[in-house]
């Protein structure tokens, strides 16, 4: 595309980014009248990108520098790797967002609005791409592929065709009462992950989400069966009471870790066998519970003023509701982010997690960010039940769910301990249970979902590592010769690696010939777009 | 009976001259001789008959072995939390193949491999890639219960008798039994007499009835003392363990070692899922680890990383289990006076050594246990079932700042040439 002629005027950005959209969106509208909407789609967004990056030279420098700061457009990684990148996004995302657009809107609406977003995404992210991010966004696409790679395979040697499989799994997962299913199941995972997330953003283990959870919900369950208090108030004192208990208990492990120097993993495991306990010895009649049906005993049902009313989710199309705690979980996810990077606390929490010795040195009080970190944490943690507890059983009782920590552990991994991504994460994880639930009807054990989750959360921890440290250390390289070529010294010095490296995260280590505006806007590029 | 490791420690202050070689035997003689005493004392005479010794076997065997591969794994520098999939996988393999060939020691085989595949999953994860170490092992424990209930129902579907959750009955591995001396022995342990008669029972329930495979998971523990502390192979594995950087200096084969280190370390895991699937319930059943793994990494933590101590942690967890299982609260209920005696002794110990806190919290809690002991008879039954967890908790927490972790545990280390 960039053998075409191009004028020889300037445009500005708003300008070209405007004519991308119109493009994009026109080209959508156009063929959705001949072929099926989402290949005009496809092809509308795939038309607007070629115009963007036909456009590009033209688009004056400031408004076109990637978020690293750095010149990158032009180089080798940029090329085959950050632009395949964006386009990918920009087509999945304006398709994503057609979709679902479809269950309300006309097809033809659906398929313009969707094509206007990709077009206006393929124009931001074709400028505005970190390296950075798209090297995250890639290693999570080739772990995405390996998994289902893998899964496919599993399938095929167990004699189970994998695309029937796949597609009834899709067209079942994407029903409106699994979708429903999915969004709440997704708000309670989401819950448990920010709270993994918090621990692990200071490489602080807390396994315990699980116990804390537990106990927490059964604890506040109590409070809002026992006591019968006038609406609002009623859901305020159960929840303050989940998040005191959580606190508390994941309290227990961080001051064991600050005073005693006990490992927060051994402390978190064995505190959540210990809350197995306390539950069953509180869960039994004639202390906290009552009888539920034949074969479930639990707390009595808070009344109905307690409970926090679902979202109807007509515009899904399906008579269900979504849990009114989907606020919490979205609060509780904007407050993490501001927390991150936004205030001094997160900023130590985050030097912390890199660098114990460094943060220690520049006078962060380690040990009160670990106690605090675990703190919150567990604060977090105690919500986890709450959406299920206040939006649909009303109760805790034998049934209740378990286990909901562990998951929690898997989707910060996936969602890489971002708020933003540890949406999409709980959201794809919740769709692959919800999804294979079908399977069992046509006689395939729904655990392939399991192996599916499981895979994908070892592939993408593995090759985002491997991706992360074979770009870092070719945007060393390519400083190094940018260097190299402004002082007219050899690249060589910069280009050596450079030893051992012991951190994993981005830009974890400050690698040599980078200067520290670089090591810090690649992180925040990282993190937080 | 968790105390005495702490007030025998503070003992060893002093440390005559080798003192440290005695020091488990001393430990475990003094455990021994206490849990007599309070036998005596209380009249729990399942404190310390035949029959929990026999269970305490089988109960701490699993967790010896999984802790036994935490050493393995942790001594070369990776944390194994995955311990837990490793064994899930030596249950699943363990019961299918003893089943399917009608030989527990095919199950063995296979086990102890189906485990080193776990093992082998997190040496590529950690060591080529460098991934974190706990986030690869919990992968690898949502992997291996997923995998092995998809292929519980793969294989299991048409068999009466087994299903998603559980397998058919496999054949067990032979006992052994030494001939004549528990006849000899069993008037003198039904005499009652103080330490004679517990020292017969502990006889009696060493010399009956053990499987093969306790016998084996026994040995493995001055097996691995040997490998590890008295060869050559031992120490450049401890030493990749403790400075992989050095090690790597002296050429010392880093990557080599830790593949090796971990794959050994899930085998035993596995070995441990094969005792728990063949000889401790003779099925496979979902769910039979039960965090048997995560225990197995803190018995070995509360033993300080050496064969030695994680045996007594293995142990610690067993016989508790073994009391709960067998007699329910009241035994464990005995046990509350001996902690409070010892919490006692530790809080005068401490006010020797002039640390106050210490003494008046070590001191309450006694009290608090007192009371707690005089005035109930029972412990409630699930605060009992995880009595070995909290005792970990108290032990770890009084006694960790003792213990010291191999230097470079945890490390995402990669060679230098890279």
């Amino acid at each position: 595309m960039s053998k075409l002629p191009r004028p020889d005027t300037t445009m500005s950005g708003p300008v070209a980014a405007a004519i991308a959209v119109v493009l994009g969106t026109g080209v959508t509208v156009g063929l959705d009248l001949a072929l099926l909407w989402w290949v005009a789609l496809i092809i509308g967004v795939v038309v607007a990108f070629g115009f963007v990056a036909w456009s590009a030279p033209l688009v004056p420098e400031e408004s076109r520098s990637g978020a690293d700061g750095a010149k990158e457009e032009g180089t080798a990684l940029h090329n085959t790797l950050v632009v395949p990148t964006a386009l990918l996004l920009a087509v999945v995302t304006g398709l994503l967002s057609a979709w679902l657009l479809d269950l309300q809107l006309q097809e033809w609406a659906a398929a313009l609005i969707g094509g206007a977003i990709g077009s206006a995404l393929a124009f931001v992210l074709f400028h505005r791409l970190s390296t950075m991010l798209a090297l995250s966004f890639a290693a999570v696409f080739a772990a995405g592929i390996l998994a289902i790679g893998v899964t496919a395979a599993v399938l095929y040697f167990s004699g189970i065709p994998p695309l029937a499989t796949f597609e009834r799994m899709l067209e079942y997962g994407t029903r409106p009462n699994s979708m429903v299913q999915i969004i709440n199941d997704g708000v309670t995972y989401y819950l448990a992950a920010v709270a993994v997330a918090i621990g692990f953003k200071m490489k602080l283990f807390n396994i315990g989400v699980d116990g804390q959870y537990r106990l927490a919900a059964l604890l506040a369950a109590a409070v809002g069966g026992y006591l019968v208090l006038p609406p609002v108030i009623s859901q305020f004192v159960v929840i303050v009471t989940a998040v005191a208990v959580g606190g508390v208990w994941a309290g227990i492990a961080g001051y064991l870790k600050v005073s005693r120097g006990v490992s927060e993993v051994i402390s978190t495991i064995m505190l959540n066998s210990i809350a197995t306990g306390i539950t069953a010895y509180l869960l039994t009649e004639g202390r906290l519970a009552v009888e539920i049906s034949t074969n479930n005993i639990g707390t009595p049902p808070i009344p109905e003023s307690g409970w926090v009313p679902g979202i109807p989710a007509t515009f899904l199309g399906s008579e269900r509701e979504i849990f009114g705690l989907l606020f919490l979980a979205v609060a509780v996810g904007i407050a993490y982010w501001i927390m991150l990077n936004r205030t001094r606390f997160g900023f130590e929490l985050r030097a912390t997690g890199q660098s114990m010795t460094a943060a220690e040195a520049s006078g962060v009080d380690v040990k009160k960010m670990v106690f605090l970190s675990m703190l919150f944490s567990g604060m977090v943690a105690g919500l986890v039940g709450l959406p299920q507890l206040l939006g649909s059983s009303h109760y805790y009782a034998l049934d209740f769910p378990t286990g909901i920590g562990f998951i929690g552990i898997a989707i910060a991994l996936l969602g890489r301990n971002h708020p933003v991504g540890i949406v999409f994460a709980s959201l794809f994880w919740a769709f692959l249970n919800q999804a294979a639930g079908i399977l069992p009807f046509d006689g395939i054990p729904q655990e392939i979902a399991v192996i599916a989750q499981a895979t994908i959360v070892l592939t993408v921890v593995v090759v985002y590592e491997v991706v992360h440290r074979w770009g870092r250390r070719y945007q060393q390289q390519q400083i190094g010769r940018q260097l190299g070529r402004t002082t007219e010294t050899t690249p060589e010095p910069a280009a050596v690696s450079h030893g051992p490296e012991h951190g994993s995260d981005a830009g974890a280590d400050g690698a040599p010939g980078r200067s520290e505006e670089d090591g810090t806007d690649d992180k925040s590029g990282g993190e937080t777009q | 009976m968790s105390q005495e490791l702490n007030v025998m420690e503070s003992v060893t202050k002093r440390r005559p001259k080798g003192w440290a070689r005695w020091r488990v035997l001393t430990l475990l003689m003094a455990v021994f001789v206490s849990l007599a005493g309070l036998r005596v004392i209380t009249g729990q005479d399942m404190l310390t008959d035949a029959g929990t010794v026999r269970t305490t076997l089988t109960f701490a065997v699993p967790i010896g072995l999984a802790a036994l591969g935490g050493l393995w794994a942790e001594r070369a520098g990776i944390i194994n939390i995955g311990l837990e999939g490793m064994m899930i996988f030596g249950t699943w393999f363990g019961a299918y193949f003893a089943w399917s060939f009608d030989n527990p020691w095919i199950g063995l085989l296979a086990g102890t491999l189906g485990g080193m595949l776990g093992g082998l999953m997190h040496a590529v994860a950690t060591v080529t890639f460098a991934v974190d170490h706990i986030v690869s092992g919990v992968a690898i424990n949502i992997l291996a219960l997923g995998a092995m209930r998809y292929m519980s129902i793969l294989v299991y579907s048409d068999i009466p008798g087994a299903g998603a959750a559980q397998s058919p009955v496999a054949p067990s591995f032979p006992t052994l039994n030494v001939p004549w001396l528990p006849e000899v022995l069993a008037p003198v342990a039904q005499s009652g007499i103080f330490l004679v008669s517990d020292l017969a029972s502990l006889v009696i329930g060493l010399t009956t009835r053990m499987s093969a495979l306790t016998l084996i998971a026994i040995l493995l523990i001055p097996i691995t003392y040997l490998v590890l502390w008295k060869t050559t192979f031992g120490l450049r594995l401890r030493s990749v363990g403790e400075n992989p950087d050095a090690a790597e200096s002296l050429g010392v084969p880093v990557y080599t070692l830790k593949y090796i280190a971990v794959v050994v370390s899930g085998g035993l895991a596995g070995m441990g899922g094969v005792f728990l699937a063949i000889v401790a319930s003779q099925i496979y059943q979902e769910g039979q680890t039960g965090g048997r793994g995560y225990i197995g990494l803190a018995a070995m933590i509360f033993g300080n990383w050496r064969p030695g101590g994680l045996a007594m942690g293995a142990g610690l967890f067993g016989y508790t289990d073994a009391l709960q299982v067998r007699g329910g609260g009241a035994a464990i209920h005995a046990l509350l006076l001996l902690l409070a005696v010892v919490l006692l002794v530790v809080a005068v110990w401490q006010v020797r050594k002039d640390r106050k806190g210490i003494a008046i919290t070590g001191f309450l809690t006694a009290v608090v246990l007192l009371l707690w002991y005089f005035s109930t008879d029972s412990l409630p039954r699930e605060l009992a079932t995880y009595s070995p967890h909290i005792a970990t908790l108290l032990v770890l927490s009084l006694a960790s700042q003792r213990l010291r972790a191999p230097a470079g545990v945890g490390k995402q280390w990669r060679a230098s040439r890279s």
